[in-house]
């Protein structure tokens, strides 16, 4: 009996040295996935690019003196039919295994966005490697593959280089793959994704500045129930719809006071936004309410800011402009894309159930030709070290 | 062989709180949406009723074991009878556990290693356990690891409030209706009413009173901790996302992120779900053995460990996939057979006519 538990014994070690021994997986025999592109191709199949780090190149040049300075990543493609399918011809090319739990970028080509990305996005969030926690963009003017091919000189790792852009101009913290999930399988909203476009850096006339291509966030793309792009917003339009979103973060704006014969820049620090849909007639109607608290970082304009007078005069006139625009933004989108990215259908689906379960069906015609009132309340908090411009003459300033 | 009231408590709290945390969530948002938590509140008083029940059943005879208090109460024949359904319920539970407990072990960490290694090591640490400490040592362990596994729990709820839109709980009621939440209830409340099995417990504590009460109160605390984790879930995936998912909260965990620097913390949720399974089955383990050590009339239970222990291997493997483990088995067996049956039926009848006779012998005396 001894001797049996004692062999028994030896055997159950073994197991738990054969359990690390398959699963093993060592930073050599890896290859990390940075950024993943995905394109259609004209044969329907997808073309995926992926970014892979080169852990040589990544470490050694912070130490400075370096004489070459290689890239931190490669670029690798291949065609398949999904995003695992191309995955695996990839790997043919590859030494290592394909590694994606760092894989925290994925980029969408317009092709592949415009044509219905419904047979194309499974794999980002069943793969148990992966994290929900992903960011996800459209890129316009070139593809995927273009795209990841390009390098940035901030970044050594130039898929970071979106995602930090995105949440500089008040975008959320890596949730873009969740919130799209969500609002696509929500009937209250439509499914929207951030733009990436691919423009030239330099503006000067040489051709070496031309050359110098880099890449900016331009907005907003809007998916249809099919989850096929059907159209964009441009980067304010985006924020705006952020803004109703209560997502926003930051956000600048800069407004010609008419008192003042200039501009000032308002810098917002903390938004806010209330949808009340009401019944009438049996017609739904929202009010939107956004408020946003911030300072003032430049004053073109004649006014002394220690005047609460004319701090009022701006206030005003900021509540006046950013109604405007957040108005156009929405019936922009009434008319010309007749899907809700706003998410009202939701808000009408939390107060008024029943009457959402009979008209789900047609929200996005409801949506269409809804009447929706925006009130924009804006306070100033500060107006920066100064009062009136240092620079002008006593006489010129409006006390 | 006596274990403390306390020890009893965590016990219990850890076998209920476990499976019903990682596998009920997902088919209750799916039925339920987001009125889930009311399905996990039901579900949780019904789990603290069955207790009470099994408590109040053990209660009558605390000095004798299941087995014996059953043929006390039906006669000999009838009340070895009616042990059977149990063992068929136990073991058939047991493999369904160490087949999920492998499975979600096997999908996140060891994707390599073959699953019945993973089951096979489960199993070695069961047996240890329950060989070497019996209930006594099964007590300490949860002692140890009750503690640890809700302050964890408690923790990545704390982490999670910032993902939180809690305007996704609503609209209350409006969406579903009575029978949509009560249906959402059935696949949490098949977990909850496991605490029955007080029943076969109440002869190893040492104050049973005491310990029974404690129990009781073990299913209502890991009741409410369920319940406001779904309403967590909830209001962070939404029930659309939540009730596709397998496993929606150890996904919420996965989904923490404390300011880009705190993440990738969901390694904890499987450490405690580890420990949780391995109480869970320990104790079964014990349950089952000194039951078929008393059927059998072994002198010693401790042989009936490996007894029972050995076909639990062939048992977890025998589920082709992770289908018809979490979604066939509850769905086919453990609601409309042994929920019924074991959980309820039985015991009922056990405690009608215990407390009948018990009332006649006193009418007697």
């Amino acid at each position: 009996m001894k001797k049996l538990k004692f062999i028994l014994f030896v055997i159950i070690c073994c197991m738990l040295l054969i359990t690390g021994c398959s699963d093993r997986r060592e930073l050599n025999d890896i290859a990390i996935v940075l950024g993943w592109g995905m394109d259609l191709t004209e044969d329907g199949s997808y073309l995926a690019s992926a970014q892979i780090a080169v852990p040589t190149e990544l470490g050694n040049n912070a130490g400075g003196g370096g004489g070459t300075s290689g890239q931190g990543f490669f670029l690798e493609t291949s065609k398949g039919k999904n995003a695992t399918d191309a995955s695996q011809n990839m790997q043919l090319k590859l030494s290592r295994v394909i590694f994606a739990s760092h894989r925290r970028f994925i980029i969408i080509g317009e092709e592949l966005a415009r044509n219905g990305l419904a047979n194309a996005i499974d794999e980002f969030s069943r793969n148990p490697e992966v994290r929900m926690r992903t960011d996800i963009f459209v890129v316009t003017g070139v593809t995927a593959k273009e795209f990841l091919s390009m390098t940035y000189k901030l970044e050594k790792i130039p898929s970071l280089a979106p995602i930090k852009i995105h949440q500089s101009v008040g975008g959320t913290e890596s949730v873009t793959f969740k919130n799209f999930l969500a609002q696509a399988v929500s009937e209250g909203s439509n499914a929207t994704l951030p733009i990436i476009e691919v423009v030239s850096s330099g503006a000067g006339k040489n051709d070496e500045d031309i050359q110098k291509k880099t890449f900016k966030i331009t907005g907003r793309a809007i998916f249809d129930n099919d989850l096929k792009m059907i159209g964009t917003l441009n980067a304010r339009e985006a924020s705006d719809r952020l803004w109703i979103n209560n997502e926003l973060k930051a956000n600048t704006i800069t407004v010609e006071i008419p008192e003042g014969n200039g501009n000032i820049s308002f810098v917002g620090r903390k938004f806010g936004s209330k949808v009340k849909p009401i019944f009438e007639d049996n017609k739904i109607k929202f009010l939107i309410s956004l408020s946003g608290h911030g300072a003032i970082k430049e004053n073109n304009t004649t006014l002394d800011l220690k005047n609460p007078k004319y701090l009022k005069v701006i206030e005003e006139t900021l509540s006046k402009h950013i109604q405007q625009n957040v108005t156009q933004t929405i019936s922009h989108v009434q008319e010309d894309f007749k899907v809700d990215v706003f998410g009202l259908g939701e808000t009408v689906h939390q107060k008024y159930p029943t009457w959402w379960k009979k008209r789900k069906g047609q929200w996005n015609e409801e949506f269409a030709s809804a009447t929706i009132a925006v009130k924009v309340n804006i306070d100033v908090e500060e107006v920066g070290s100064t009062g009136p411009p240092l620079h002008l003459k006593e006489s010129v300033i409006k006390k | 062989m006596k274990i403390s009231a306390l020890q009893i408590f965590w016990i219990m709290a850890i076998y209920q709180f476990g499976m019903t945390l990682l596998l009920t969530q997902s088919p209750a948002i799916a039925a339920s949406k987001q009125d889930a938590w009311i399905s996990m509140a039901i579900a949780g008083i019904a789990g603290v009723v069955i207790t009470i029940i099994g408590g109040k059943l053990s209660l009558l005879y605390p000095k004798q074991t299941f087995f014996e208090y059953c043929q006390t109460i039906l006669g000999k024949w009838l009340g070895k009878l009616i042990v059977l359904p149990f063992f068929i319920q136990l073991f058939l539970t047991m493999g369904v556990i160490l087949r999920q407990s492998s499975d979600i072990i096997h999908m996140t960490l060891f994707r390599k290693t073959p699953l019945v290694l993973l089951i096979i090591l489960m199993i070695y640490l069961m047996v240890y356990l329950t060989y070497r400490g019996g209930i006594e040592g099964i007590g300490r362990c949860s002692e140890i690891f009750g503690p640890i596994i809700f302050l964890v729990t408690f923790i990545t709820l704390m982490l999670s409030i910032n993902n939180i839109e809690w305007k996704q709980i609503l609209p209350i009621y409006a969406d579903t209706g009575w029978k949509e939440i009560l249906k959402g209830s059935l696949a949490p409340i098949s977990f909850g009413a496991e605490g029955i099995l007080i029943m076969m417990l109440t002869f190893f504590i040492q104050e049973p009173k005491k310990g029974v009460s404690f129990a009781i109160r073990a299913v209502g605390m890991v009741s409410v901790f369920i319940t406001i984790i779904t309403i967590e879930v909830i209001m962070v995936f939404g029930a659309g996302l939540s009730s596709r998912m397998w496993y929606p909260y150890f996904e919420m965990v996965r989904f923490i992120s404390i300011m880009e620097f705190l993440q990738n913390i969901e390694i904890f949720v499987i450490v405690i779900w580890f420990l949780s399974v391995f109480i869970k089955l320990s104790t079964f383990l014990f349950i089952t053995s000194f039951g078929i050590s008393a059927f059998f009339h072994l002198k010693d239970w401790k042989k009936a460990v490996w007894i029972s222990a050995i076909p639990l291997i062939p048992l977890s493997i025998f589920y082709p996939n992770i289908v018809s483990a979490s979604i066939v088995f509850p769905e086919k067996i453990f609601i409309p057979y042994i929920l019924p049956i074991n959980m309820i039926g039985i015991p009922l009848v056990l405690l009608v006519v215990g407390t009948i006779r018990k009332n006649l012998s006193i009418g007697k005396d």
